[in-house]
């Protein structure tokens, strides 16, 4: 009797070992489509235990926070304003590859030895960032009136002055600085007045159709931009807008210079 | 090990591994189940004085 006990043991528990490993397989195998569908239903569980976390442990963290010296506090304060302006810059860094990358795409061009990569060596601080000088000269092939971009091919600057080693570049964007541009939307061509850091002025007859987010092209050169138009003041009084154009990217800030020979 | 610690623990496994980004496999009860699959394999041989 003992002997058909233990079979019918064995038995019972091979069935119930075989079930269990058909379901581990099936789990595993629509994994995917299993997740999907369980996450909802997991969800509450991770948010509110994630919030419980964060409650254990903030409360230790402002009791430190209350017992420490303003000074202590002030040096954190900046510490973390510093790591959001390095994190704000690496963010605009990738975005500015990937805009580059795609720019590249579209337009069919390369990087390639034609395009000079040139390094800001002094920027004219004196006449509100007029002029750069770059890392780049004659013997580089850099020759006057060639036009200097940024990244994402933003047209910034001419060159006005070639040496041996470098050359100064007036930028597009100093004030008193006439640059035409085309609106991509429209077509209609802008005369751009420079007003420092990358942006622009223009006047246009009202009722122009210009829109915020539109972006400006070079008019002498449609592969390059200048902008984007940030904000249009309309003044229902006057007989022209006021349109405020801004580049991607800041000449004063940028650490690269490229220039097609 | 008894069944209810065992489904505890599957569980538990199965939570972290849709909360966590396993989309592929699970993998925290996968590494559950080798290790029960070890400890049925091994624990016959294991003596135990009781």
């Amino acid at each position: 009797m003992t002997y058909l006990s233990d079979k019918y043991n064995n038995k019972k528990r091979r069935s119930y070992y075989f079930v269990l490993a058909i379901i581990l397989i099936a789990l595993f195998y629509f994994w995917p489509s299993i997740r999907a569908k369980l996450y909802p239903y997991v969800q509450p569980i991770i948010v509110s235990y994630s919030k419980s976390k964060n409650i254990l442990t903030f409360i230790p963290s402002s009791i430190h926070t209350y017992f420490s010296s303003r000074n202590t506090l002030s040096a954190q304060n900046t510490a973390l304003l510093l790591t959001i302006e390095r994190l704000e810059n690496n963010i605009a860094e990738k975005d500015a590859i990937i805009r580059e990358n795609n720019i590249l795409e579209t337009s069919g061009t390369q990087l390639t030895s034609s395009t000079l990569v040139m390094y800001p060596l002094i920027r004219d601080l004196t006449t509100m960032y007029s002029t750069v000088v770059l890392s780049k000269g004659f013997k580089d092939g850099v020759e006057e009136n060639s036009l200097v971009y940024l990244r994402g091919r933003q047209a910034v600057c001419t060159i006005v002055e070639v040496s041996d080693r470098t050359s100064l570049c007036k930028l597009l964007s100093a004030s008193g600085v006439t640059t035409e541009g085309v609106v991509a939307s429209s077509s209609l061509v802008l005369s751009l007045v420079g007003n420092g850091g990358g942006s622009f002025i223009s006047d246009v007859v009202r009722d122009t159709g210009v829109a915020v987010g539109d972006v400006i092209y070079l008019a002498s050169n449609p592969t390059m931009t200048l902008g984007q138009i940030v904000n249009i003041t309309r003044n229902d009084q006057a007989t022209s807008w006021r349109v405020y154009i801004r580049g991607l990217y800041n000449p004063v800030t940028s650490s690269s210079f490229y220039m097609n020979k | 090990m008894s069944r209810h610690t065992l489904l505890i623990l599957f569980l538990i496994t199965l939570i972290l591994d849709i909360s966590l980004s396993f989309i592929r496999l699970p993998m925290f009860t996968l590494i559950l189940c080798v290790i029960v699959i070890l400890y049925e394999i091994v624990s016959p041989y294991i003596y135990s004085p009781s």
